[in-house]
């Protein structure tokens, strides 16, 4: 019997393994991780952990509430604007609705830039830009929504049938009406489900927005936190839970529904 | 009503489609052009609307010249020309009635195709291209959820929603059975003969040219093989088309 040769481990399994212990290890060390902290924490529950469990419930809804509404409202605004604006952007940034390469490259690696930066640092952007406050967040948000949608749109028009396209080109068509009555409706549907997904993301996203002053609940965590009033950031984060955790049941369940 | 001109289409991998064809195709004609797969078919017909553009030599259609045509002209010429797919490339969710509107975009302003208003008289004239193909009936009902027939006899209604002078059909019955195919050829042939539109059709079933084509037309590797009257054509002249002996496959079978 000839049994074949065992092939060797590949070139990236040899280096990988071992580079991926060791660069955890040194990166234990540097970062200083030790238990150590949790145990000097805990003897110090004083200040920590006794008012964590103390939750002021009152203070929370007579100061939190509004806030946490206003998280919400930027949130789904955000959403919708950001989206919308997609849409078109995204038919341009796809090879299949788009014939031109230069503006294609352009559409896509503009998309592409937006997505690269980081949500909290449009929200610093915009604060500087239009002032402290909500208007901030949303802007913030409308840019991390609308580079999502782009990216996740534009790639499912790449994949969609070209054929009701070429029909319509074939009539004489206009480019635009072509895509709009043949192309559009074969992604409408993936453009709700991204819709609910990027709202989301949106909620969980606008809860931090506030920690540079762009506006909702986050304001009133950072300060408390500041201060120390664990107490108060307690209910906050219940509430933040209880609103976040449901908001995301729903958007799940309505995805499933269209999908 | 069509005239190629010495044309040649090769693709950009190299690929030589069509090999300096030259060919007239009269006002009202029921062309029917056979080949293997491979042997240009698809190409020949879509230079007629300049979906292919020919690498050299020039396609009329109705007297202008579709190779040399600027972008508005093409859109004007294509309006004139209705053409059927194999896979029938109808918009799968949207309603029959909206795919068949499709045929009307060339006539009224994107604002308007857009926005979905379109006027009576489109509205009009693409349930008269239902009627035309008795499939009325399923006007609001979503194209998935028609079968194979029906959704190419919807493919028909959509290009005779232009009004066209020409009407090309790239292998219409290929995904259909023997009987639906025989239902769609006999709708493709009173259209021609009611309405006198120029047809022309790629077909690979030897028996359904036969059966419903006037004029017929050979291509071997993309070049004009054949040209003559379906009644005239023999075995020998199939053979020669398809570079060997006729096989089972070749036909559609279950004659009437």
């Amino acid at each position: 019997m000839n049994k074949p040769k065992k092939p060797l481990p590949s070139l990236l399994s040899i280096i990988g393994y071992p580079f991926t212990i060791i660069f955890t290890i040194y990166s234990f060390l540097q970062i200083g991780f030790n238990l150590e902290d949790f145990k000097t924490n805990l003897q110090n529950r004083k200040i920590v952990t006794d008012p964590l469990f103390n939750p002021k419930w009152s203070w929370a809804f007579e100061n939190a509430a509004q806030a946490l509404v206003e998280t919400i409202q930027i949130a789904i605004l955000a959403s919708i604007l950001g989206c919308f604006i997609a849409l078109p952007l995204a038919f341009y940034a796809s090879k299949a609705t788009n014939q031109s390469t230069i503006t294609y490259s352009i559409y896509k690696s503009f998309l592409n830039f937006i997505r690269t930066i980081p949500d909290l640092f449009w929200a610093m952007l915009f604060t500087v830009a239009v002032g402290l406050g909500p208007f901030a967040g949303v802007l913030a948000l409308v840019m991390f929504s609308m580079a999502i949608m782009g990216k996740l749109l534009s790639e499912t028009i790449d994949s969609i049938d070209l054929g009701p396209l070429e029909a319509a080109k074939a009539s004489g068509a206009k480019h635009n009406q072509a895509v709009f009555t043949s192309a559009l409706p074969q992604i409408l549907p993936n453009f709700t489900a991204y819709f609910l997904y990027i709202f989301e993301l949106c909620i969980r996203a606008s809860v931090i927005l506030g920690l540079v002053g762009a506006g909702g609940v986050g304001r009133i965590i950072e300060t408390q936190r500041i201060f120390l009033r664990f107490d108060r950031i307690t209910p906050i984060i219940v509430l933040i839970l209880i609103a976040v955790i449901s908001i995301e049941q729903f958007s799940v369940w309505l995805r499933r529904k269209i999908l | 009503m069509i005239e190629f001109k010495n044309v040649s289409v090769t693709y950009s991998g190299g690929v030589k489609a069509l090999k300096n064809v030259s060919l007239e195709i009269n006002e009202g004609d029921f062309l029917i052009i056979v080949g293997m797969s491979g042997a240009g078919k698809s190409t020949l017909l879509r230079t007629i609307n300049n979906l292919v553009k020919p690498s050299s030599g020039s396609v009329i259609v109705d007297g202008k010249n579709v190779t040399e045509a600027s972008k508005k002209e093409l859109k004007e010429i294509r309006s004139d020309i209705g053409m059927i797919f194999q896979t029938f490339n109808l918009v799968n969710r949207s309603t029959v009635m909206k795919n068949v509107l499709t045929g009307r975009l060339s006539q009224v302003s994107t604002l308007r195709s857009i926005l979905g208003l379109w006027p009576n008289e489109d509205k009009e004239i693409a349930f008269e291209s239902l009627n035309k193909v008795e499939i009325l009936e399923k006007a609001y009902v979503r194209a998935s959820n028609l079968s194979g027939g029906q959704q190419q006899r919807v493919g028909i209604a959509r290009a005779l929603a232009q009004k066209p002078k020409v009407m090309l059909a790239d292998e219409p019955v290929a995904s259909l059975d023997p009987i639906t195919s025989r239902v769609v050829m006999q709708y493709l042939k009173q259209i021609n003969q009611e309405l006198g539109i120029t047809t022309v059709v790629n077909l690979h079933f030897l028996d359904l040219a036969k059966e419903f084509g006037e004029r017929l037309i050979g291509l071997k590797d993309g070049e004009l093989v054949y040209d003559g009257k379906v009644h005239d054509v023999s075995d020998e002249d199939f053979e020669n088309i398809y570079g060997r002996a006729i096989k089972s496959s070749d036909l559609l079978g279950e004659d009437e």
